[in-house]
C-alpha cells in the first residue's frame, strides 16, 4: 500500500551517488579553469542545483541524458556565460537566477524537438535508420552500454558504432533542418 | 526526404560536435575528454552555439526514441488499478477491521509527528518522514514499517501478538514500549518498558534476541543481528518531546537526523567534514537554527538553498572540532 517512501528513498541515495561520483571531477575542472576554489565550488553546487531542480520539475521525462552529461553541460556553460556576465555580480546573481529555476518548471528548457513537428520529424529520421544503426543509437542513448558492449552484441568493430550513431544523429539534424530551411 | 539527404553532411562545426558528444558517451571518454570539449566550446561563439545544437539533440532523443517506458508507464496504471480492487475487496471482507478504526494512510510528511490511536487502544508515535502499514487481525497485530521512526506503547492483549516488521526484521513486544527507526536497510530498536524480542532475518532461522528495558540493538544486512547494549534513554527519545539531543555524534548521524525534519536534501561536500563530533540540543522544527549554530561552531559553510542545503568546509577555519552550546 505504501511503497511512496521507499521510491523516495531510492531517489534520495540515487542523488548521493551521484554527488559522490562526479562532484570530484566536476571540482577539478572548474577550479582548473577558474583557478579559484571558491568560484570552482559555487559553479558546482549550483549545477547540482540545477540537476536537483530538473530532476524534480521532469520526473516523469522519457530517458533523461546521462547525469554526467548534464553535469557538465551545466558547469561548462556557467564558465562560459559567466566569463562574459559582470564579474561583480558574483555569487548573489547565481543564486537568484536558480531560485528562478527552481519556480519555473523547466530549467534550461530545450528548444530543440520541443515542438510535436519537430518531434515528428525526428521520429521519422530514426525510422528511417537500417537496423544496426538504430540498435545503436538506442543501446548507446537509452540504454547506456558502451560501444565496446554494442560492438559485441551488434558483431561490429567500436569504431563502426561510433560511425553508426554519428550517421544516426546527422540524419536527425538533417530531418530537423529540413522544416527550419 | 530521401535517405541520401538524410545523410547529407551538416555544416562542419555540426558535425565536429555530434563527433564530440558521441565520443563522450563512449564508455572510453576520461575528464579531460569532458575538459576539452569545454575548451573547443569556450573557443568561438559558433562552436558554442555548435555545440548547444547537438547538446540539445541528445538532451531531446530519449522522448523520440523511447517507447519502452511508455509501455511500463501503462503496465503500472493497470497495477494500480489492481492494487485498487484488492483494497476495496479487502474492505469487503473486513480484513482490516471496521473502518473506524483503520488507519490507511499512516503517514507523516517532513517535519510533521503524529500520534494515533490504534483499535485495540495501543498509542503510536510516529516521527517525521515516517510511512508504515497496520494491519490489526484476529490473532495477531502487524505493522510494517517503511521508514521513518515509531515509538509504540503497546496495549496488553495476550491472545494477539504485537509485531513490528520493519527491512526483513521482526519486533515482537513483550508487554511494552519501544521504538523502532528505519533508515533503508538499517533498523534499530530501542526499549523504553519491558522488553522486546528482535528477529532476523526472520523468526522461522532461529536467529533472535531478547532487548531489556533501557537496552538498544540494531540490524542490518551488511552486520546481521548486533548484540544488544544499554543506550541513554532521555536521549534516543527526545524527538518525541520535539529535541534533538547530540552528544558527540558524527555530523553525517546528525545531518541525516536533521533530513527528518526538513524539506529538500542536506549535501556535504567534504567526506571528510562527516566525522566531525556535534555536541547540543535542538528544536526539530527550526532546523535552521541549528545548522546556523553548526556554521558557527565548526569550520562549515551551510548554503541554505530551496531544496538543497549544501555543507562544505570553511577552507579559512582549521578542522577541529568544537562544541556548540545551546
Amino acid at each position: 500500500m505504501t511503497s511512496i517512501s521507499s521510491e523516495q528513498t531510492a531517489a534520495a541515495s540515487d542523488l548521493d551517488a551521484i554527488f559522490r561520483l562526479y562532484y570530484q571531477e566536476l571540482n577539478r575542472f572548474a577550479y582548473r579553469k577558474l583557478g579559484d576554489r571558491e568560484a570552482a565550488a559555487d559553479v558546482v553546487q549550483d549545477a547540482f542545483v540545477r540537476y536537483l531542480a530538473s530532476d524534480f520539475a521532469a520526473q516523469d521525462r522519457q530517458a533523461p541524458a546521462s547525469p554526467r552529461f548534464f553535469l557538465w553541460r551545466i558547469v561548462s556553460n556557467l564558465m562560459i556565460d559567466g566569463a562574459r556576465r559582470d564579474r561583480r555580480r558574483g555569487i548573489h546573481a547565481t543564486l537568484d537566477d536558480v531560485s528562478e529555476h527552481l519556480v519555473d518548471p523547466m530549467p534550461m528548457p530545450d528548444r530543440l524537438l520541443e515542438s510535436r513537428e519537430d518531434f515528428l520529424l525526428v521520429k521519422r529520421a530514426l525510422d528511417s535508420l537500417p537496423f544496426k544503426c538504430r540498435a545503436a543509437l538506442l543501446l548507446n542513448r537509452i540504454e547506456g552500454l558502451t560501444h565496446a558492449q554494442i560492438a559485441e552484441r551488434l558483431e561490429v568493430s567500436p569504431s563502426m558504432v561510433s560511425k553508426y550513431i554519428v550517421t544516426a544523429l546527422r540524419r536527425c539534424m538533417n530531418g530537423l533542418s529540413s522544416l527550419r530551411a | 526526404m530521401t535517405p541520401d539527404a538524410l545523410d547529407a553532411p551538416l555544416d562542419p562545426l555540426t558535425e565536429r560536435a555530434l563527433e564530440w558528444l558521441v565520443y563522450l558517451h563512449s564508455g572510453a571518454e576520461t575528464d579531460a575528454d569532458w575538459s576539452a570539449f569545454h575548451d573547443w566550446k569556450a573557443a568561438t561563439p559558433a562552436q558554442r552555439q555548435a555545440a548547444e545544437t547537438a547538446e540539445q539533440l541528445w538532451d531531446g532523443l530519449g522522448t523520440a526514441l523511447n517507447r519502452k517506458r511508455r509501455a511500463k508507464a501503462a503496465r503500472a496504471t493497470l497495477l494500480s488499478l489492481g492494487l485498487l480492487a484488492l483494497l476495496a475487496g479487502g474492505f469487503a471482507a473486513g480484513v482490516f477491521g471496521p473502518p473506524a478504526s483503520y488507519f490507511p494512510d499512516a503517514r507523516t510528511a517532513v517535519g510533521e509527528r503524529r500520534t494515533l490511536t490504534l483499535a485495540d487502544g495501543s498509542q503510536l508515535e510516529l516521527d517525521a518522514a515516517t510511512s508504515l502499514d497496520i494491519h490489526f487481525t484476529a490473532g495477531q497485530r502487524r505493522l510494517t514499517l517503511f521508514g521513518g521512526r515509531i515509538f509504540v506503547a503497546v496495549a496488553p492483549d495476550p491472545a494477539r501478538p504485537f509485531l513490528v516488521e520493519a527491512a526483513g526484521g521482526t519486533t515482537r513486544a513483550l508487554g511494552t514500549a519501544f521504538e523502532v527507526s528505519r533508515d533503508r536497510d538499517l533498523v534499530d530498536v530501542v526499549v523504553s518498558e519491558h522488553a522486546v524480542r528482535v528477529a532476523y532475518p526472520d523468526a522461522a532461522s532461529g536467529t533472535s534476541v531478547e532487548v531489556e528495558a533501557g537496552s538498544e540493538v540494531s540490524y542490518a544486512p551488511a552486520t546481521g543481528l548486533a548484540r544488544p547494549h544499554p543506550t541513554d534513554l532521555a536521549n534516543r527519545t527526545s524527538w518525541r518531546r520535539g529535541l534533538m539531543l547530540f552528544d558527540s555524534r558524527p555530523l553525517g548521524d546528525v545531518v541525516g537526523e536533521i533530513e527528518r525534519y526538513r524539506r529538500g536534501r542536506i549535501l556535504i561536500v567534504d567526506g571528510a567534514l562527516r566525522q566531525l563530533p556535534v555536541s547540543g540540543m535542538f528544536e526539530t522544527a527550526d532546523t535552521d537554527a541549528l545548522l546556523d549554530a553548526l556554521a558557527e561552531a565548526l569550520p562549515l559553510k551551510v548554503d541554505k538553498l530551496p531544496l538543497l542545503t549544501v555543507i562544505r568546509r570553511d577552507p579559512a577555519r582549521p578542522l577541529e572540532p568544537f562544541q556548540p552550546q545551546k
